[in-house]
């Protein structure tokens, strides 16, 4: 079959539509175009995303995957823990913080109506995930993973007194200490989001 | 098929499959498109340990093929950061500050680098100061030069247009201006035309400080920019921190409120010793510094 500039076009842009609708890209401008790890289970919603970001140092492609896999595990314990998880309506958000450091636990606690569900929990029925990516950038200086930030964007839907969908979007900090991957630091924003 | 016809149908073809486009794209994935951003409010913290940490950042004098450890610390700027406030300070120390160092008698402050490496030179502005640095940092003019390559433009408000005949002939204007690479050394060595001579030098190198604070600030949300950051801090600074450490220290420079930021530079009087001119440290000014900024890394009056 001859194929036309015309066809050749539509084929194209084809299949630009069918790869960007099944990348689902992060809708947080920051184009996360690593590859993909695969998903990581999750007790409610979608599975999250997983992502390699940006790798500082000589780490191969295989090992990368691997580290942002079990960072993003550490992740997605905060973000069932503090979000997602839980038997809604909720008002014990003690333990929204596994994986982090207790003096990181402590920051969070202080800000846990963003870091967590903990200023709505009490006038919300459920909680449903609609967006889980986790995108890792990992500096591995000589070949070896010390640290990693993980891009987050997380969507819920909540309903209930509080019927509405919140987005939260930012950084987590984490370091490795003796094959342990820990959170120590945040830099996050929530926000409601209307479609 | 004539020539309009085709024109038409591939117009509208492809008007079609834009809209394809733009409807199926942002839909495509599993999240619908959302296009209205109420209110986002902010939470941050990073875990240090101790929370206030103290940084002693050295420039030292060597020329290439000298060990830059074992030679003058020309630039010395005590550097504080509190990671429960945001809050930042750093003190700068003339280099020509004659002051006691431990185990060599009485000389100027940047000798110390030479007589004992960073751990004598962490004791010597100790005892100027009173804090002791948890770390130190040691660059070279080139070190700096590269970091300044790798990180990009950094921005910093001059107060006074200022030149160096070997330096930097053309000079610097003054008001905020952009330097990259070469020009971020030479703003930060240029004294012989300063009226505050090493004074003002002292304060010059911590608008550089707060030009990289800026920058990292900036680009911390860029993938991979701080991780990249501290692979070049790492080939281009001595330092006793591990890569996790230089990590979390690097996080808590970009949390740092520019609002919280002071600076001072220990004054003194130009004094003679030996024939040689020194700087004469205000101690007592010295100790207050430390005072103030010990707990919480603020110094709320110069």
């Amino acid at each position: 079959m001859r194929r036309t500039p015309l066809g050749a076009l539509v084929l194209a842009l084809t299949l630009v539509v069918g790869l960007s609708s099944c990348t689902g890209d992060d809708d947080d401008g920051s184009g996360g175009t690593g590859p993909e790890t695969g998903g990581s289970d999750t007790a409610s919603g979608i599975e999250t995303r997983v992502e390699v970001g940006a790798v500082a140092g000589k780490l191969p492609k295989g090992p990368a995957r691997d580290v942002a896999a079990d960072v993003a595990r550490v992740v997605d314990g905060w973000l069932d823990a503090a979000y997602v998880d839980g038997d809604y309506p909720r008002s014990d958000f003690g333990d929204a913080f596994p994986g982090f450091t207790k003096d990181a636990a402590a920051l969070a606690s202080k800000q846990a109506g963003l870091m967590s569900n903990k200023a709505v929990g009490d006038q919300v029925d459920s909680v449903t995930a609609t967006r889980r990516v986790v995108r890792v950038d990992v500096l591995a200086p000589k070949g070896k993973a010390a640290a990693a930030t993980a891009h987050v964007n997380l969507v819920i839907e909540l309903t209930g007194d509080q019927e509405r969908t919140d987005q939260v979007r930012g950084r987590v900090l984490l370091t490795r200490t003796k094959g342990d991957w820990k959170v120590f630091g945040f830099d996050v924003e929530r926000g409601e989001v209307r479609g | 098929m004539s020539a309009v016809v085709k024109r038409l149908l591939r117009t509208t073809v492809l008007t079609v499959v834009l809209a394809v486009v733009a409807v199926v794209i942002p839909n495509g994935g599993v999240a619908p498109t959302y296009v209205t951003l109420v209110k986002f409010e902010h939470a941050a913290g990073v875990d240090t340990d101790p929370d206030v940490i103290w940084i002693l950042a050295v420039g030292s004098d060597a020329r290439r093929g000298q060990d830059p450890l074992r030679s003058r610390g020309d630039t010395l700027q005590l550097v504080g950061m509190d990671t429960r406030t945001g809050a930042a300070t750093a003190i700068g120390i003339p280099r020509d500050s004659w002051v006691s160092i431990p185990g060599h008698g009485s000389n100027r402050i940047n000798a110390a680098l030479y007589f004992g490496g960073p751990q004598l030179m962490g004791e010597a502005v100790a005892g100027l100061i009173g804090i002791e640095p948890d770390y130190v940092m040691v660059t070279t003019f080139w070190g700096v030069e590269q970091i300044a390559k790798d990180v990009g433009p950094i921005t910093v408000d001059n107060p006074v247009a200022f030149t160096d005949p070997y330096l930097k002939p053309k000079g610097f204007k003054s008001g905020k201006i952009s330097l990259s690479g070469y020009n971020v050394v030479s703003f930060a060595r240029i004294r012989k035309n300063l009226a505050g001579g090493d004074f003002d030098r002292s304060a010059n190198q911590q608008r550089v400080l707060k030009g990289f604070q800026a920058k990292a600030a900036a680009n911390a949300d860029e993938p991979g920019w701080i991780e990249n950051g501290v692979l070049s801090v790492m080939d281009n600074v001595d330092t006793n921190l591990d890569p996790a450490e230089l990590f979390t220290i690097a996080q808590a420079v970009a949390q740092v409120d520019p609002g919280k930021i002071s600076t001072c530079v220990v004054p003194g009087g130009i004094g003679n010793v030996g024939g040689a001119s020194v700087v004469i440290p205000s101690t007592s000014t010295a100790q207050r510094y430390g005072d103030d900024a010990r707990a919480d890394a603020t110094i709320k009056r110069c």
